[in-house]
């Protein structure tokens, strides 16, 4: 419950002192209010991952929103990171369809057969010649033979591959909208065009049986660049709110791992979804 | 500061022939007033205006944080039902406030009305059109419209207004209770990244059950 600090205002439920959110606008009611518990063992509010591979450092977070901690609903986001060899880093995020009864269960099935099929696929071949929408196919009938109601389990997908090698090439690919992009010199760029329509539109191609084909990307991480991989949680607020330039400020270096899930914590009223982030930073 | 914002408006139809359900309604709006600005998550959203209409329609509530104000102005009987009236306003009032909000940089959701009537409107030749100006598909900013029957209302009527649902009520239980339902279903379903339909609709997740009412076929747009 409230406490005072410092003679300060009784302060809402959360963390207080270092680990309070940083407010980039007009507090949040909802960012205040108790969690409640999310009701799936298997799925808890945060996930949390970070690692060096090669030249590589990554970090990867999956966290609930303000509005399914405030509901108790489980998180419908799902992240997955992985290093194969010391040679790549694996990177898969998810994106479970709110509207659908078992989106969290899609997500992380979509995330791990689409992390198996990489790590099956890519010892015997290279990053160059691996088919990337082949796991994306893998991740489609691992969601839709998962059981009956194949539509209750709708996500996302992006996944990723990274170079830890010198090269250091990267190659994407996604159904649905979960965003990706390139931090470079303190800016987001979006490594896919987005839909420029008059009003915010959360409608998304999905899995299983996307509607729409798979779309790629690629490139070289330079030095001092990152890769992320994002959910619209994050995604949205990055393109569209001082989060861009709060976040590129946090990320212009890898931070520590509690650091990078408090960065991820911000406070801006009304950016209540999940958030997921996977930043891949090609060493300086 | 850009948030994220689903504006919703709340228009009642206050002639005469609503006279015995005001109070109901008044009560009901006061309540709905109360459960919204106690709601995080739909009071971080959301953004509410209340339209009155009789002979004529006005905004009795500019559109504004449910949080920031301290009472709903009471609705009040007048003569006529100018169905046609209370769509111009509408339209107006919606695209004005969609452009206001988005030169500020908003992220605007699609609009959504609450249309509550006993449904004899006494400008039966002017309304339809008026009607299909506010669902125009050229116009980005159309709203979704739920609406509700109330009393002696015309089921027809009702049925045709609600672009993808409409309720007529069996009696007693007013539908103020059942907004705030309507606003927390609609402004989770309408955030979190959603399924679209084979047209590349939104698919929109709202109660399919009101108590107290019962839910009319609607007309696909």
């Amino acid at each position: 419950m409230g406490g005072l600090t410092n003679g300060g205002p009784v302060q809402a439920w959360g963390d207080r002192g270092v680990f309070r959110p940083r407010e980039l606008g007009s507090p949040s009611l909802a960012a205040g209010a108790p969690w409640r518990l999310g009701g799936e063992v298997a799925v808890p509010d945060t996930v949390l991952e970070a690692g060096r591979v090669g030249a590589l450092e990554v970090r990867a977070a999956s966290t609930r929103g303000t509005s399914h901690r405030f509901d108790g609903v489980v998180r419908q986001d799902a992240v997955g990171v992985t290093e194969l060899d010391e040679r790549y880093v694996l990177v898969a995020v998810a994106d479970g369809v709110g509207a659908a009864a078992d989106a969290h269960r899609g997500a992380n099935l979509a995330v791990h057969h689409a992390l198996g099929y990489l790590a099956w696929a890519l010892p015997g071949t290279d990053l160059h010649a691996v088919d990337l929408v082949a796991a994306l196919h893998a991740a489609d009938r691992g969601v839709r033979e998962a059981g009956p109601a194949p539509a209750d389990r709708s996500t996302t997908l992006t996944v990723a591959v990274v170079e830890a090698g010198p090269a250091r090439r990267y190659r994407i690919a996604r159904v649905g909208d979960s965003p990706a992009f390139l931090l470079a010199d303190g800016a987001f760029l979006p490594l896919f065009a987005g839909w420029d329509s008059y009003l915010a539109d959360p409608g998304t191609d999905c899995l299983p049986s996307p509607r729409d084909p798979a779309q790629r990307a690629g490139g070289v991480l330079r030095a001092g660049q990152a890769l992320v991989l994002a959910s619209d949680g994050i995604g949205v607020p990055v393109q569209d709110t001082q989060a861009g330039a709060y976040l590129a400020h946090a990320w212009a270096e890898p931070p520590g791992p509690v650091a990078y899930l408090h960065q991820l914590q911000f406070d801006l009223r009304s950016f209540d979804d999940d958030r997921t982030a996977v930043v891949v930073w090609g060493e300086p | 500061m850009p948030e994220q914002i689903l504006p919703f408006y709340v228009v009642c139809d206050q002639s005469y022939s609503m006279a015995d359900h005001l109070d109901a309604l008044n009560d009901g709006l006061a309540e709905l007033h109360r459960a919204v600005g106690t709601d995080p998550v739909v009071a971080d959203k959301t953004r509410f205006c209340l339209v009155g209409f009789s002979g004529t329609a006005e905004i009795l509530q500019p559109l504004c944080r449910l949080s920031d104000v301290v009472e709903i102005v009471g609705l009040t009987t007048q003569a006529g039902t100018n169905f046609g009236a209370a769509f111009t306003l509408l339209r107006e009032t919606i695209e004005r406030d969609v452009e206001l909000l988005k030169s500020d940089a908003h992220r605007v959701y699609r609009p959504a009305v609450f249309f509550l009537s006993d449904g004899h409107p006494t400008d039966p030749g002017v309304w339809p059109d008026a009607y299909e100006r506010l669902r125009d598909p050229e116009w980005p900013a159309r709203p979704n419209i739920i609406s509700f029957g109330i009393g002696d209302a015309d089921a027809a009527t009702i049925g045709r207004i609600g672009t993808f649902q409409a309720f007529m009520s069996t009696g007693g239980v007013g539908p103020a209770a059942a907004l705030h339902g309507f606003a927390r279903a609609l402004t989770t379903s309408v955030v979190r990244s959603g399924g679209i339909t084979a047209d590349g609709d939104l698919v929109l997740q709202v109660p399919d059950r009101v108590a107290g009412f019962v839910a009319l076929q609607v007309d696909p747009v």
